[in-house]
């Protein structure tokens, strides 16, 4: 390792609402972004990709990896918004893979999450784990509410930085996975350039996509 | 995709693509139907308008290098500006608005970039040669081989870089945010061009508001105690012709300088704790790397710049070698080198030097003549501290043959003789019409030869101060 990693969770929603065109225009728009890091030096240096999924249970369908390595991941849509178990993993994923600053080691920058939801979660242990990444912080969140079923309410417990798709078509996913790829491109440009990691500032939202106040 | 009229402040209109070609932190940018022109108009919000707009007035009027004395040397050193769009009635409200540029409109006209500065990555995608993919880590792998270029090919980029960023300063512009990506490279023809102009220091404007881009930014800009200026821009220069001979970051080393976060412990490594990764006496802050080849390996002439940049003036603006230092260095450098025996590397040598190439271990193919350089004054000969190595098919310029001479927008480019490898022997062939004076020997005139050997000396004129090569062999 020559430089610090920039790591980015993809945390997706893959229950049975999705399925259909949303988990198709999830799928291109990874393979879109990782295409696109891969035009920029700067990603292909720091940048590292995870995708994980919550559906019944979650799973990372891809550990952290570095983008000249990442292979875009098959995903299907079913069953239920186990939301909790997706936070679960995120932490667990954070515990497992993030390499902290010691001594003797420069550690990762600070992870950049982005979650995409289109429903409300079916399960209950939710609260406990938004809780605890509201209050640990350990990365910055983006949480993008897909259509008008999706539960903004919910995404602000996890995170402030809330954006609402409002349509689920292709060129919207399509836009949003752009505005990720310009987020990561960004994030690897600056970080450093901030003085308590507390603050990033993103690009603005591509049309059709607005911030939820 | 459909086409926009944009009419600029100067009276004249471009046809614009609608469709924007890239998006920066703070500009859109479209290209005219053409291809001759790129437009970057800003979007979101833009807080110091009137600043921007007195800013580019004056770099696109008063401070524009490719205007005044030499101007069409300066013209492919600089992508920059030519024109610009401001005012309500630039743009149709319906574009602006669709693109989310900022009311009224404001953008920069540029002309696009020579197709040389653009490579074709490996799945055929068409990129800009920005410096980042051309200084070693993962983003090098990506890059074709043919496109990476020799130490000659770098040690040309370097050479314009510093040239190009000599001229700004000379005129009292800093930069303010050269970086990697601020800087297209064409190491393969030996190739460089700043771009992104739109932010310079201008002097009686206030500076921008931008720190600069992280491991450019100079270490008193990042511990708060000044803004950008010429001597940041030194800082800048310095890493990126160290990045480019040497494919690594010259601060970014191993010591951790704040366990508290990874943000605060990058702030002090490239600001106030800033360490060269080689300092020949503290050691604590190693590269992450071993190293193959050293700075010091890179000859004489910048073996010193880089001390003062990153030793002595790391620290201490007021010591770091300012632009003209490097550009006269980075020449200097250029006439030691050598090609190995491929003729595909080049290796920086000399009376005391390897005649090995550091980075691909091929050789010299020797014996190869080389000149010591003097000047004779009427105080007699004088050590210019410089050699020249001598290589088959080398064209001979007034920059050899003149004292003080450079390579620069001032010099006479015409060439006034080459060597040659003939038979087994060593030739230089007068093809001017001054006479070189063999010392102690014949007068070779227009179109005459002389062959080198060992101990021949030559005066290049009959002018004082003349200068004076004694010739040897490297073996």
């Amino acid at each position: 390792m020559t430089t610090r990693r920039l790591p980015v969770y993809i945390l997706a929603d893959v229950s049975g609402s999705m399925q259909g065109t949303p988990i198709e225009s999830v799928k291109s728009g990874i393979r879109q972004l990782h295409r696109d890091l891969l035009g920029d030096p700067q990603a292909i240096e720091s940048a590292y990709l995870s995708i994980i999924t919550f559906g019944n249970n979650a799973t990372q369908m891809v550990p952290l990896t570095e983008v000249a390595m990442f292979n875009p991941p098959e995903l299907t849509a079913s069953g239920t918004t186990n939301f909790g178990d997706g936070l679960r993993m995120l932490l667990e994923s954070f515990d497992r893979e993030l390499v902290r600053t010691t001594a003797d080691q420069k550690g990762d920058w600070r992870p950049l999450v982005f979650v995409l939801s289109d429903g409300a979660p079916t399960d209950t242990e939710w609260p406990t784990y938004a809780q605890q990444l509201r209050e640990r912080r350990p990365a910055n969140i983006i949480a993008v509410a897909c259509g008008d079923q999706a539960d903004v309410n919910v995404l602000k417990q996890v995170t402030e930085n809330v954006i609402l798709m409002q349509e689920m078509t292709p060129d919207a996913f399509k836009a949003f996975f752009a505005f990720v790829s310009a987020s990561v491109k960004q994030t690897s440009q600056k970080v450093g350039a901030v003085a308590d990691g507390s603050a990033i500032t993103l690009p603005p939202p591509p049309p059709g996509i607005t911030i939820v106040p | 995709m459909g086409t926009v009229n944009v009419r600029l402040t100067d009276g004249r209109t471009l046809l614009l693509n609608d469709e924007p070609v890239g998006s920066g932190a703070e500009k859109r940018v479209f290209l005219t139907r053409d291809r001759q022109y790129a437009v970057g108009f800003f979007f979101g919000t833009l807080k110091d308008r009137r600043e921007r707009v007195d800013r580019l007035t004056r770099i696109i009027a008063t401070y524009n290098p490719t205007l005044g004395a030499h101007g069409d040397y300066w013209t492919p050193y600089f992508s920059w500006p030519v024109a610009m769009v401001d005012g309500v009635n630039a743009v149709p409200m319906e574009f602006a608005r669709r693109q989310s540029l900022v009311w009224p409109p404001l953008g920069v006209v540029t002309p696009t970039y020579r197709d040389s500065f653009y490579f074709r990555d490996r799945f055929g995608s068409r990129q800009e040669k920005e410096v980042k993919w051309f200084t070693g880590g993962k983003a090098s792998q990506f890059v074709p081989r043919e496109e990476q270029g020799s130490l000659l090919g770098r040690l040309r980029v370097a050479t314009r870089l510093a040239r190009a960023i000599r001229r700004m300063h000379f005129a009292g512009l800093a930069h303010s945010d050269l970086s990697n990506k601020n800087v297209l490279v064409d190491p393969k023809g030996g190739d460089a061009m700043v771009i992104d102009i739109d932010s310079l220091v201008v002097p009686g404007i206030a500076p921008p508001s931008v720190l600069g881009t992280p491991g450019y930014i100079a270490p008193e800009v990042l511990a708060g105690k000044t803004v950008p200026s010429i001597a940041t821009d030194r800082h800048a220069l310095a890493v990126l012709i160290y990045q480019l001979l040497l494919q690594r970051h010259p601060l970014q080393g191993k010591r951790v300088n704040s366990q508290r976060s990874a943000e605060e412990d990058e702030t002090l490594s490239m600001g106030a704790r800033a360490l060269f990764v080689e300092h020949p006496t503290d050691r604590s802050n190693p590269p992450v790397q071993p190293i193959r080849v050293r700075y010091d390996q890179l000859g004489p002439h910048l073996t010193p710049l880089f001390e003062k940049s990153f030793v002595h003036g790391l620290h201490a603006p007021a010591k770091r070698a300012d632009a003209g230092e490097w550009e006269l260095a980075l020449y200097h450098t250029l006439n030691m080198l050598a090609p190995t025996q491929s003729g595909r590397q080049w290796v920086v040598t000399g009376p005391g030097l390897s005649t090995t190439c550091a980075f691909s271990g091929e050789r010299v193919a020797g014996p190869l003549p080389y000149a010591r350089v003097w000047r004779e004054t009427d105080k007699g000969l004088v050590d210019e501290k410089l050699t020249f190595s001598l290589f088959h098919h080398l064209v001979l310029h007034t920059w050899h043959l003149r004292p003080g001479v450079s390579p620069n927008e001032a010099a006479d480019r015409s060439p006034q003789g080459y060597i040659a490898q003939h038979n087994g022997k060593w030739w230089l062939v007068n093809t001017s019409h001054t006479p070189l004076q063999v010392i102690d020997g014949p007068a070779i005139g227009h179109n005459a030869s002389v062959e080198l050997v060992s101990g021949l000396t030559l005066r290049t004129s009959d002018t004082s101060p003349a200068r004076v090569l004694r010739i040897d062999f490297l073996r």
